[in-house]
C-alpha cells in the first residue's frame, strides 16, 4: 500500500505558485490520461498509462515506465528508484520527488509546464476570412497595368513609329511593326510590298490619304471630264472611291451610286457642261445617243440625237441585206452547195470579248463572192485581186495590153476592151457594184471609183458592252436584223431593250441591279479614239 | 425585395429607352446598304461609334456615382445647421435612415440604368464594327468592351441569386455562432478524446489541429477545400480496428457525432465565404477591364484619325 500526498501546482495571475494538496493511495499508483490513473494527467502529450509507482520487493518505490517517455533527472530510464529531489518528465509534467513529512508517506509535487493546448475558441473569434482587397493584384494596379499596356504599347509606339525617324529605325532594326495593331484590315495585293509603310499613303497625321499620294504611282491615269478647265485636276478625292485595307486580292471600288452625286445635277458642278442629268438607269437615264460614222476619218462623227424624227442610218457604202444572209443559203456561182449562216459566221468576237472584230472580205465575204471577182467570160477563173481599185485597174490593163501585143491589136482595141472590163464590173448585177457604190471617177488610173466601206466599231464610246457576259442571250434578241434589207438601217438596242433585263440601283425582280459603272467608266469616261 | 427590383426598377423604367435604342440600331443596320459591306466607317459606323462611346462613358460614370453619392446626400442633409436641429438620438436616427434609403434608391436606378445601358451598348458597338474582326487595336477595345460586359451579367447573376442561397444557408446563424459553435464542438470532442486509446487521439488531434476554416483566394470561390482535416479525421477513426470496452465505445460515437456535426458547420461557414468572395470577384475584373477599355477606346479612337 503506497500512501501519496500530491501537490498540484498552479500559478496565479501574478506568476507565483499555488500549492493543491490532495491524498492519492493504492497499491500502485498509476500515472495517465486515462481516468482509471490514480494521478489523472488530462493532456494529450500524456499516455493513457504512462507510468506507475511500485513497491519493489525491498521495500523502495520504483516509478516504471509503462511504453512511454519517462524523463528522470534528464535521462531517458526505463525504471528508477524514486529519491528525495528527483524529477521527473512526464510529457508536459514535471514531477517533483519532495521531503516526505512522514516516513511511509511519499510526496509528490506537480506542475504543468508548458500549456500547448489549441485555443480554438480564441483562434476562431480572431479569425478573418482572407480578404480580395488584399490581394496584390487588387483593382487598382490591374486597372494600372491594363492602361499602360494599352497607352504604351497601341497609342505611344505607333504613334512614336510615325512621327519620331529614331524610333521608327530602332523598331525597324528589331522588325517591330506597332503599326500592325492600328490596321483595321489587310492591304490589297497590289499595295502589299514588302517596303510598304503606313507613311507611304499616311503622308501626314489625322489628314486622310491625299491624291498626290496615290499620283506618286499613279501618275498617268486618266482625268475625269473631258471639258479643258478639267485637265490635270481632278474634282474627287480618290479615297473617295477607292478603299483600302479591305482585306486581299484588289481594291474593291465603291463608286457606285457616288456618280450620281453630280451626275443627277451636272450643271452646277460643270456649267459648261452639255450631259444630261442622270440619276438611275432603271427610271432616269436618257436615251441612247449613237456616234454614226459620216466618213472614213477621224472625228467624222455625228451623234444621233434621239429628238430626231427619222430612225437612225448609217451609209456603209456597201449593199448589203441580213436578211438574205441568215439561215441556210446556197451559194451564189453553185446553186447546189448550201451553207448555213449565223451572225458568228461573219461577226466573231475580239480577242478580249467586248465586242466584234469588223468583218473581213478575204475571211467572211471571198468564198461565197468569189464570181463576182472574174472579169472574163473567156478566162473563167481569172480573178481580180479586192481592195485597191488602183491596183485592180493596173491589173486590167496588164491584161489587155498583153493580149493585145499577142495578138496584135491597135491601143484602141485595148481601151475598148477595158471600157467593156470597167462596165461589166460596175455592173448592178455581176461585178464590184454588186456590193459596193459605184463613184464618178477622179483619177486618171483607177478605171472607176467605189465608195469607201464604213464600219463602225464603237456606236456608244463613252460606254462598253461587253458582249461575252451576254451570251446566254441570242443575237437576235437585241439586234433585229432577220428582216432587213436595207444596209443602212441600225440595228443597236435602245434604252428599252436593255431595260427588259437591267435595273438600275435599286434590286427589282428578275433584273439585273445595274449601277453606273456597269457600263461607264469614271477614269475614260472621255470618247475613245475613233 | 431589393434584388427583384434591381431590374425590374420602377417598372423597368430603363429597360425600355435601351430596347428602343437597340431597336433603332438594328434596323438602321439592317436598312443600311453601304456599297462596301457594314464597316465602322460608314455614316451609320460614326453614328452608331458616337453612340457607343458616349454609352461607355456614361456607363464609367456610374462608377463614379457609386463612390459619390454617399458624400453628395451627406453634405446635403448634414449639414451643420441640421446636425444642430438633431435634438436628440431619435431624430438623428430618423435622418439617417431616411439617407440610408434615398441612397439606396438613387443607387439602384443607377445600377439598373447602368445594367440595361451596358447591354445596350454591347449591340451597338458589335453592329459598329460590322463583324469585322482581327489582331488589332479596335478588335481589342471591342473584346474588353465584351469583358466587361460579360463580368458585369455575372455581378447581376451574383446579386440576383447568391444573397438568396447565402440566406438559406446561414439560416438564424450569424458567421460568428458558426465559429463559436465550430469551435465548441471541437472543443468537446478533444476532451473526449482523452478517454480513449492514443490511436483515437492522435487522430482527433490531427483533425483538431489541421483543420482549417479556408485557404487562398482559389479555395474560397471553390467554397471547399481539396482535403478537410475534420473529414479525413472521421474517416480515419472509422477504419481504426481497436478493441474498446464498452465506455470506451459510447465515447466513440460521441466524438464520431461531434466531429461530424462539426463538419456540416464548416461546410456552411465555407459556402457563406464562397458566396462572399463569389459576391466580389467579379468586380475586381470588371473594373479594371473598364478603365482598360476607355484606354483602349482612347487608342482606337487615335487610330483611326491618326492614319485617317
Amino acid at each position: 500500500m503506497i500512501r501519496c500526498l500530491l501537490i498540484k501546482i498552479g500559478r496565479n495571475q501574478r506568476g507565483l505558485p499555488i500549492r493543491a494538496e490532495r491524498n492519492v493511495d493504492g497499491d500502485v499508483l498509476r500515472i495517465g490520461r486515462s481516468a482509471e490513473c490514480n494521478i489523472h494527467l488530462p493532456d494529450h502529450r500524456v499516455s493513457l498509462h504512462h507510468a506507475h509507482i511500485r513497491h519493489s520487493t525491498d521495500g523502495k518505490l520504483y516509478i516504471d515506465s509503462a511504453h512511454a517517455e519517462l524523463n528522470v533527472d534528464g535521462t531517458f530510464v526505463q525504471s528508477a528508484e524514486l529519491a528525495v529531489g528527483m524529477m521527473i518528465h512526464l510529457g508536459p509534467y514535471q514531477f517533483v520527488v519532495e521531503a516526505m513529512p512522514q516516513a511511509d508517506q511519499l510526496t509528490l509535487s506537480y506542475e504543468l509546464l508548458t500549456s500547448q493546448q489549441l485555443d480554438v475558441v480564441a483562434d476562431l473569434k480572431n479569425w478573418q476570412p482572407p480578404s480580395l482587397h488584399n490581394l496584390w493584384f487588387n483593382q487598382r494596379r490591374a486597372a494600372w497595368l491594363l492602361v499602360g499596356l494599352i497607352v504604351l504599347g497601341f497609342m505611344l509606339l505607333p504613334m512614336l513609329q510615325a512621327t519620331s525617324p529614331q524610333v521608327g529605325a530602332w523598331l525597324q532594326k528589331l522588325s517591330v511593326n506597332p503599326h500592325q495593331l492600328w490596321s483595321s484590315g489587310a492591304l490589297s495585293n497590289a499595295h502589299r510590298g514588302s517596303n510598304a509603310s503606313c507613311m507611304d499613303c499616311h503622308n501626314q497625321p489625322f489628314q486622310a490619304v491625299a491624291n498626290a499620294a496615290c499620283l506618286k504611282c499613279h501618275a498617268d491615269t486618266a482625268v475625269h471630264g473631258k471639258h479643258p478647265s478639267q485637265k490635270g485636276t481632278s474634282r474627287t478625292n480618290c479615297i473617295e472611291c477607292h478603299r483600302e485595307h479591305q482585306g486581299g486580292r484588289a481594291m474593291p471600288n465603291r463608286s457606285e451610286g457616288e456618280c450620281v452625286r453630280c451626275h443627277a445635277d451636272i450643271k452646277r458642278f460643270e456649267p459648261v457642261s452639255r450631259l444630261p442629268n442622270i440619276r438611275d438607269f432603271g427610271h432616269d437615264h436618257p436615251e441612247f445617243q449613237l456616234s454614226i460614222r459620216t466618213g472614213p476619218n477621224k472625228g467624222d462623227l455625228r451623234l444621233f440625237l434621239p429628238s430626231e424624227a427619222q430612225p437612225p442610218r448609217q451609209d456603209p457604202g456597201l449593199k448589203f441585206s441580213h436578211a438574205t444572209h441568215i439561215g441556210k443559203v446556197s451559194i451564189p456561182w453553185d446553186q447546189m452547195t448550201v451553207r448555213e449562216l449565223k451572225c458568228a459566221s461573219c461577226h466573231q468576237p475580239d480577242q478580249v470579248g467586248l465586242g466584234t472584230r469588223p468583218v473581213n472580205f478575204r475571211q467572211h465575204c471571198f468564198y461565197c463572192h468569189q464570181d463576182k471577182l472574174e472579169f472574163d467570160p473567156v478566162v473563167a477563173g481569172r480573178k481580180l485581186p479586192h481592195g485597191s481599185v488602183a491596183e485592180l485597174s493596173d491589173t486590167l490593163r496588164d491584161y489587155y495590153a498583153g493580149l493585145a501585143f499577142g495578138s496584135r491589136q491597135t491601143p484602141q482595141w485595148v481601151s475598148a476592151s477595158l471600157e467593156h472590163a470597167a462596165k461589166t464590173l460596175t455592173d448592178e448585177e455581176d461585178g464590184c457594184a454588186y456590193c459596193h457604190t459605184i463613184r464618178a471617177n477622179a483619177d486618171p488610173r483607177k478605171l472607176f471609183e467605189v465608195a469607201t466601206v464604213l464600219q463602225n466599231q464603237h456606236w456608244f464610246p463613252a460606254a462598253r458592252f461587253p458582249h461575252n457576259r451576254h451570251v446566254t442571250s441570242k443575237c437576235v434578241d437585241c439586234h433585229k436584223i432577220t428582216e432587213s434589207k436595207d444596209s443602212a438601217e441600225i440595228f443597236i438596242p435602245d434604252l428599252a431593250t436593255c431595260r427588259k433585263c437591267h435595273a438600275g440601283m435599286n434590286p427589282v425582280a428578275n433584273k439585273v441591279s445595274s449601277p453606273c459603272m456597269s457600263c461607264h467608266d469614271y477614269h475614260f469616261a472621255t470618247a475613245k479614239e475613233l | 425585395m431589393q434584388r427583384l427590383t434591381l431590374l425590374e426598377y420602377k417598372n423597368y423604367r430603363y429597360l425600355k429607352p435601351a430596347a428602343g435604342l437597340v431597336a433603332l440600331a438594328v434596323l438602321a443596320y439592317l436598312f443600311h446598304s453601304p456599297v462596301l459591306g457594314p464597316r465602322g466607317d460608314t455614316w451609320l459606323g460614326y453614328t452608331l461609334a458616337v453612340i457607343g462611346a458616349a454609352a461607355v462613358f456614361i456607363l464609367a460614370w456610374y462608377g463614379v456615382v457609386r463612390r459619390r453619392i454617399p458624400v453628395l446626400a451627406e453634405r446635403r442633409k448634414m449639414t451643420p445647421l441640421t446636425l444642430l436641429q438633431e435634438k436628440n438620438f431619435q431624430e438623428r436616427r430618423m435622418n439617417r435612415v431616411r439617407f440610408l434609403r434615398r441612397r439606396a434608391s438613387t443607387l439602384q436606378g443607377w445600377l439598373s440604368a447602368h445594367i440595361y445601358l451596358g447591354l445596350a451598348t454591347f449591340v451597338i458597338v458589335t453592329l459598329h464594327s460590322g463583324f469585322h474582326f482581327g489582331w488589332n487595336i479596335h478588335t481589342l477595345t471591342y473584346a474588353l468592351l465584351i469583358g466587361v460586359i460579360v463580368t458585369g451579367l455575372y455581378g447581376v447573376y451574383a446579386y440576383l441569386r447568391f444573397p438568396r442561397l447565402m440566406t438559406d444557408n446561414l439560416g438564424g446563424d450569424s458567421m460568428s455562432t458558426l465559429l463559436a459553435d465550430i469551435s465548441e464542438l471541437d472543443q468537446l470532442a478533444r476532451t473526449n478524446a482523452l478517454r480513449l486509446p492514443d490511436e483515437f487521439d492522435a487522430i482527433v488531434q490531427r483533425s483538431s489541429r489541421d483543420t482549417r476554416i479556408t485557404g487562398g483566394l482559389l479555395e474560397q470561390l471553390r467554397g471547399r477545400p481539396r482535403l478537410c482535416a475534420t473529414r479525413v479525421g472521421i474517416d480515419q477513426l472509422q477504419q481504426l480496428n481497436v478493441a474498446l470496452d464498452p465506455a470506451q465505445i459510447q465515447v466513440f460515437r460521441d466524438i464520431c457525432s461531434l466531429l461530424l456535426r462539426k463538419e456540416s458547420q464548416l461546410k456552411r461557414v465555407r459556402l457563406e465565404l464562397m458566396y462572399k468572395s463569389r459576391l466580389q470577384i467579379w468586380l475586381h475584373v470588371h473594373v479594371p477591364l473598364a478603365i482598360g477599355l476607355i484606354a483602349a477606346l482612347f487608342a482606337h479612337v487615335t487610330a483611326v484619325f491618326f492614319f485617317w
